[in-house]
């Protein structure tokens, strides 16, 4: 017994040295909001290099709803890359599932293998915990816009709940929206779609509607609903797009003030 | 979206279960004398905080120690303040005789911890639909951990001691994924913390 009890401890403590001197690191706390990445977006944006003219159809890769479907994500990309006529891929919200920092970890790891340029929007499960803070820290800001040839993108933060239930930023959003030339056609992004079950989205649907007929919008893209769903209400197109986790992401053609979008299984 | 969660008394139950102390058979003799030693503990990491510090007792003569830590993690190192109260409890597995004042021991537990930080919950506020969110605030903790430990006071009745010890832990979440979403299992899952603890005399 005496032999076996020795044996056992100092197998136990050569182990947990051994793994000390690994890369095993020391947690100070789930909630931890340290990150490896900063200003993602930032810089992504940076990247883009619109050499096509404006008369080129433009292709993008939108995708949602990430959450912990790390083989399904990774499966996506390998389509996406595979595809070369696409620009650039946006990730329309919930890449977590509780906001957690390994949870953004692992997503900026499944992401990198993407060879294109990618936008991610913040949804409501990343902004539980200290999701938000890791969320700006990673990505940067959660309402931010770029110009890409003929269009305007604007990245936009519709949470509630998760955000401590206050109101979206809509006057940053009027702003945007007002002051672009009305030759550009301007396309919203924003995780929560008008008429979801939740996220107050009774109150919230006609203010949004409103904001987006205002201004012409082009379209509104959202994720949320983990399955796709098109709309349309007074020329503006409301999408969805289904859940990366439901083997689908979707491909927005655009040519012009017209688009077609192409629903992708893989 | 969200799926709906079980309710928080499954998780305490499971947590219950598995606090429950397991007689070793490698201590068997050694449970026959019931005592009751208290202890103060100081860690690193560990996903309790940066530092805790925390309180227990060990009884069955050393072989199970259940502690209450408070953990802290400053806003400096973070960005965001955390709080945190853990729950850990500890049995030993095997211990060895060094020489006549060193022990080395290794153990098996469990922690349960409950966060204060930004957005986390036990129970979420009423805008929220009922069981839309698990609450997150709470988290289980199951570790292995050897520990050195030096006798400083021995007298007929009771023994005192020392102990410097590292322990190899991992999260509900983890082992939630691994088992649920068939992730496979990587290093950074686990974690590892450092700490020291003292018998009060």
């Amino acid at each position: 017994m005496r032999f076996r009890s020795v044996f056992f401890f100092s197998s136990i403590l050569a182990a947990l040295l051994t793994i000390a001197g690994c890369e095993i690191p020391c947690e100070f706390s789930p909630y931890d909001a340290r990150t490896s990445a900063s200003n993602y977006n930032t810089w992504n944006i940076s990247q883009f290099a619109p050499t096509v003219t404006t008369t080129d159809t433009l292709h993008i890769a939108l995708l949602s709803d990430t959450h912990l479907y790390y083989s399904d994500l990774t499966a996506a990309i390998a389509a996406i890359n595979a595809d070369h006529r696409i620009s650039f891929a946006v990730v329309l919200g919930d890449i977590t599932e509780k906001g957690l920092a390994h949870e953004y970890e692992s997503f900026l790891t499944g992401i990198s293998s993407l060879t294109i340029p990618v936008v991610t929007l913040v949804g409501n499960h990343d902004l539980r915990s200290n999701g938000g803070v890791i969320y700006e820290k990673s990505f940067g800001p959660m309402n931010f816009s770029f110009h890409y040839q003929n269009y305007f993108f604007v990245g936009f933060n519709n949470i509630i709940w998760e955000n401590n239930n206050t109101q979206p930023d809509y006057p940053w959003l009027e702003e945007q929206l007002s002051s672009t030339d009305s030759t550009v056609s301007k396309i919203v992004m924003a995780h929560v779609p008008p008429h979801s079950p939740d996220e107050d989205s009774q109150v919230q649907s006609p203010v949004y509607e409103n904001i987006m007929t205002k201004y012409h919008t082009m379209l509104s893209l959202h994720g949320h609903l983990h399955q796709y769903r098109y709309s349309e209400k007074d020329n503006v197109a409301y999408i969805a797009v289904s859940s990366v986790g439901e083997r689908e992401y979707c491909l927005l053609h655009l040519c012009g003030n017209s688009f077609s979008i192409e629903r992708i299984h893989f | 979206m969200s799926p709906r969660y079980p309710s928080l008394s499954c998780i305490a139950i499971i947590f219950i279960f598995l606090c429950c102390p397991v007689n070793s058979s490698a201590h068997a003799q050694d449970t026959k004398i019931n005592r009751v030693y208290k202890h103060f503990a100081g860690q690193y990491a560990g996903n309790i905080g940066l530092v805790s510090v925390g309180v227990g007792r060990s009884v069955f003569n050393n072989t199970l120690a259940v502690g209450l830590f408070y953990g802290y993690l400053p806003a400096s190192i973070n960005g965001v303040e955390v709080h945190t109260i853990a729950i850990k409890s500890a049995l030993i597995i095997f211990s060895v005789k060094i020489s006549r004042e060193i022990t080395g021991l290794t153990y098996g537990g469990i922690g349960a911890q409950y966060a204060i930080t930004r957005n986390t919950y036990i129970k979420h506020p009423e805008y929220y639909p009922n069981g839309y969110y698990s609450p997150e605030a709470i988290h289980l903790m199951p570790f292995i951990g050897a520990k050195i430990r030096v006798r400083y006071h021995n007298s007929e009745k009771e023994q005192r001691w020392v102990g410097w010890y590292t322990e190899l832990g991992t999260l509900d979440d983890h082992i939630y994924n691994v088992i649920n979403h068939r992730y496979t299992f990587e290093p950074r899952m686990l974690n590892l913390a450092f700490g020291v603890s003292i018998d009060l005399l």
